[in-house]
């Protein structure tokens, strides 16, 4: 049965896939613009020899049909293209640069799920008294802040002024003599982590509250009362469990869409990440690299979905996937 | 939840804070450095054909020839030049220098050169194709054989995107450029490839063997940072020495402080505005004539270039580079800023106001409207805009701006009135410039203006198969007297830009412009420790 529902998960993910690379390859095309004109518009507009060689040169020229054909094929078989402005294997420069947001969102993430959660939980748990409210109102302001300024912020205040952290890269110029060092690295990446982990904070932060109030009513939570448990325990044992169960799709597709999430911050940090790599590909129109990084998120929010599903009966084991009830 | 990712995610803002004092120290640039803040690592990416030739923000690799500002052109791996009596065939006879890795450089590289991009039906090979095939009469010779006539050859290949010479003994063996990673960057120019920490910074030394003489400056090092305020802190905190490309208001702000200083390169980009003489009622002669008086440029370089910029009001050509290119009679005082001489020819050429709103109405008895397509509000054009919108409503026309995406832009010239658009000094400088308006000058497509005026074409046709300098002068005049009569285009200005520089490390920057707006080869080689 489970091996079943399972086939049949990724059957249904596969043909997802398959109709968003469509839906990515149509839409770009439809993009006006193209590379030469973004790389070099007077060149391009003096010389459209040079837009007609170019478009030779890179098989623009043959019939819209015939490139998606080609690049449906190529898909399948593993090969997403060559970029534009990188002349590298798209899924090279795509790796390359996962792997520098990774670096900076992963710790975020975790960070802000745990704070939010048990911020939110603890919120959700006392509602309606003082601390709750101020809690929740803080929550909105910071939430209402868009991430960039608390990155100019962090940079200002204990970048510039205090000198504390550098203002932005990965590394320090003497890496060019010795090489990138993980302590390096991770001093610069304390800043972004901390303006990343700010601005989703707050939205694990509501979710949770919520959870965490419904099961304030619930009748086990009275029951654990009247067995007389501490109100902690309470909520730690017995509310928590429950109030998780909803929260794990939210943090699973969170976690695949902050990637793209992330290109203010990576910006203001010149933190060269996947979200800096999207914005300069649609800039200067690399279609091959912007048609790999979207497929490469479509990949992540499908797997991400499976995850999710797969984990439930873990976390609650009254849920059975792939049964029909 | 769960006590061990509790513990792990303790551990893991411990382990941030531990990394906190360990920081003062490093985050100065390196002493003998000069740190450039550069805005993107483009220049790095794959080899250096792929970026569309590298004429000056390179400082590894060398072309033939290179631009000056005094209406010439400067040796570079040539240092003399010839053309036959047409311009058939350019002779380039070479600098004696030697590549990186201490091969020789010879004629064979230039026109291995030349083979290659043609050979690769590289798209740069638009630049070269009016060039038959290339020969070599000894190691320091190298002769360019035209197909007709190219009294231009050595505009094409200086700018835009120019070529630069490569290496055979390294490229004859790569078969396929478009994804051939370069990771060597051998070249001939005066600082040679170290390393590079990727997105992040690229070093480069002195190349002791130049043969223009060593570097004054031992090391560069190129600080990729792409965004622009982001920049000027850096600078700020001594971490680079010099940003190029500022804005007026933050030159303002910055000057003086922390050791800073700005100097500008003035007269780079020459700002037009265009009309489109197939759409009404910019079709009108008389309407376009109008029109040009009713230009504020003293108000445009206040407002929008906060002074960083000089009024022109010279046909196209720029006085301060094409020197004598410009036609002194022209245009008189045909550009003069006269609010109210628009205003009495506009009502001579029946464009006024018939039923009292304020709003002039053509012929066809409707407000006129000017259009104008703009990329996004903030950016120059759309300023310039702003400024004309209000001074044309005194006059009684209206102004329309149509966003338009980036790269639909020069099309979208053809679909509306008017149209801004800032060109580098270079495409300022030569009678040969002047071809921007004839018809088709486009390879076989419309010009921006749809100008299409037969006794234009043929003075453009005529100057393309003049190699004399002074009868190409004579029949670049004869053009701009048709531009001023026809006025397809109406000068605005010529704008400086600006650079900041740590003035405590570095100096003899403003002594040489650059080619154009970010720091190049020539800069840099006059460049010396403070």
């Amino acid at each position: 049965m489970k091996a079943e529902y399972l086939m049949r998960r990724v059957l249904y993910s596969l043909l997802a896939f398959m109709i968003s690379v469509s839906l990515t390859f149509v839409l770009l095309h439809l993009m006006p613009g193209d590379y030469l004109h973004s790389i070099l518009p007077y060149l391009a507009e003096k010389n459209p020899d040079a837009a007609r060689m170019f478009r030779e040169q890179f098989g623009l020229n043959r019939s819209i049909s015939e490139q998606y054909l080609l690049y449906m094929v190529n898909i399948i078989q593993g090969n997403w293209g060559y970029s534009f402005l990188y002349g590298l294997p798209v899924l090279a420069v795509i790796e390359e640069k996962l792997r520098w947001t990774l670096v900076i969102l992963f710790p975020s993430t975790v960070l802000s799920i745990f704070i939010g959660m048990a911020v939110g939980a603890y919120s959700g748990w006392i509602n309606g008294s003082k601390t709750d409210l101020s809690v929740l109102n803080f929550m909105i302001f910071v939430g209402a802040v868009p991430s960039y300024w608390w990155a100019m912020l962090l940079i200002l205040i204990f970048g510039f002024h205090m000198n504390l952290f550098p203002l932005g890269g990965y590394a320090s110029i003497d890496a060019l003599d010795v090489g990138v060092r993980i302590s390096d690295v991770l001093r610069h990446a304390a800043l972004p982590i901390t303006a990343l982990t700010i601005s989703s904070v707050p939205g694990t932060y509501y979710l949770m509250r919520n959870s965490t109030l419904q099961t304030t009513g619930e009748e086990y939570v009275l029951t654990a009362r009247s067995k007389g448990l501490r109100e902690m325990e309470i909520l730690r044992h017995h509310a928590l469990k429950n109030a998780m169960l909803p929260m794990v799709t939210v943090i699973a597709l969170e976690l695949a869409q902050m990637i793209m999430g992330s290109v203010f911050v990576e910006t203001i940090f010149s933190w060269p990440g996947l979200g800096l790599l999207t914005f300069e590909a649609l800039r200067v129109r690399d279609l091959p690299l912007l048609q790999g990084i979207f497929l490469m998120d479509t990949l992540m929010v499908i797997l991400a979905n499976i995850v999710a599903d797969l984990s439930y009966p873990f976390i609650d084991p009254r849920v059975k996937v792939g049964e029909s009830v | 939840m769960n006590p061990m990712l509790r513990t792990s995610s303790f551990v893991f803002i411990l382990a941030l804070l531990a990394l906190m004092p360990s920081s003062d120290a490093e985050e100065t640039s390196s002493e003998d450095a000069l740190v450039v803040a550069v805005s993107s690592s483009f220049f790095m990416q794959g080899n250096v054909l792929g970026q569309g030739g590298a004429p000056s923000g390179s400082f590894v690799y060398e072309g033939l020839v290179t631009k000056n500002r005094e209406s010439g052109y400067d040796g570079w791996l040539a240092e003399s030049w010839e053309s036959n009596e047409d311009a058939t065939a350019w002779t380039f006879h070479l600098v004696e220098a030697q590549w990186h890795d201490g091969q020789p450089f010879t004629s064979e590289d230039v026109e291995f050169t030349y083979n290659y991009i043609t050979d690769n039906k590289m798209w740069l090979a638009s630049v070269l194709s009016m060039v038959d095939y290339v020969d070599c009469p000894d190691e320091r010779t190298a002769v360019f054989h035209m197909k007709s006539p190219s009294p231009a050859f050595l505009d094409d290949i200086s700018h835009c995107p120019g070529i630069c010479i490569i290496p055979k003994h390294i490229w004859e063996d790569i078969d396929d450029p478009d994804h051939y990673v370069d990771e060597e960057f051998v070249g001939t120019g005066p600082f040679k490839f170290v390393s590079v920490v990727p997105d992040q910074y690229v070093k480069l030394v002195a190349n002791g063997d130049y043969y223009g003489g060593r570097p004054a400056i031992g090391e560069v090092i190129l600080k990729i940072i792409p965004n622009k305020d982001a920049q000027i802190l850096a600078m700020k905190s001594g971490e680079v020495d010099v940003v190029s490309e500022i804005s007026p208001a933050v030159a303002q702000s910055i000057e003086g402080s922390n050791g800073i200083e700005t100097f500008v390169a003035p007269e780079t980009r020459g700002y037009e505005l265009g009309f489109n003489l197939n759409n009404y009622p910019t079709d009108s002669p008389e309407f376009r004539k109008a029109m040009a008086h009713a230009i504020d440029r003293e108000k445009i370089c206040n407002i929008v270039f906060g002074g960083y910029a000089t009024p022109t009001e010279t046909t196209f050509l720029m006085p301060s580079v094409a020197y004598d290119f410009v036609n002194p009679d022209v245009p008189g005082d045909d550009y003069e800023y006269d609010l109210e001489k628009a205003g009495e020819m506009l009502d001579a050429a029946g464009f006024t106001d018939l039923d009292g709103d304020g709003w002039r109405e053509g012929s066809d008895g409707e407000d006129v409207v000017m259009i104008i397509p703009i990329t996004g509000m903030g950016a120059d054009d759309s300023k310039i805009a702003e400024v004309l919108r209000e001074d044309w409503k005194e006059l009684g026309i209206k102004v329309e701006m149509k966003q338009v995406e980036s790269s639909q832009k020069q099309s979208e010239y053809h679909n509306s009135n008017f149209f801004i658009v800032g060109m580098p000094y270079l495409m300022h400088d030569d009678a040969d410039d002047l071809t921007h308006f004839e018809v088709d000058s486009h390879f076989g497509n419309p010009n921006w203006y749809d100008y299409d005026e037969p006794d234009y074409n043929a003075l453009a046709e005529e100057l393309r198969n003049t190699a004399d300098q002074d009868e190409r002068k004579e029949i670049g005049y004869q053009m701009q007297e048709i531009l001023a009569e026809d006025v397809p285009t109406v000068p605005i200005c010529s704008t400086d830009v600006i650079f900041a520089y740590r003035a405590d490390r570095f100096a003899g920057w403003e002594d040489v412009a650059p080619l154009y707006w970010s720091v190049d080869t020539k800069m840099i080689l006059n460049v010396r420790r403070a």
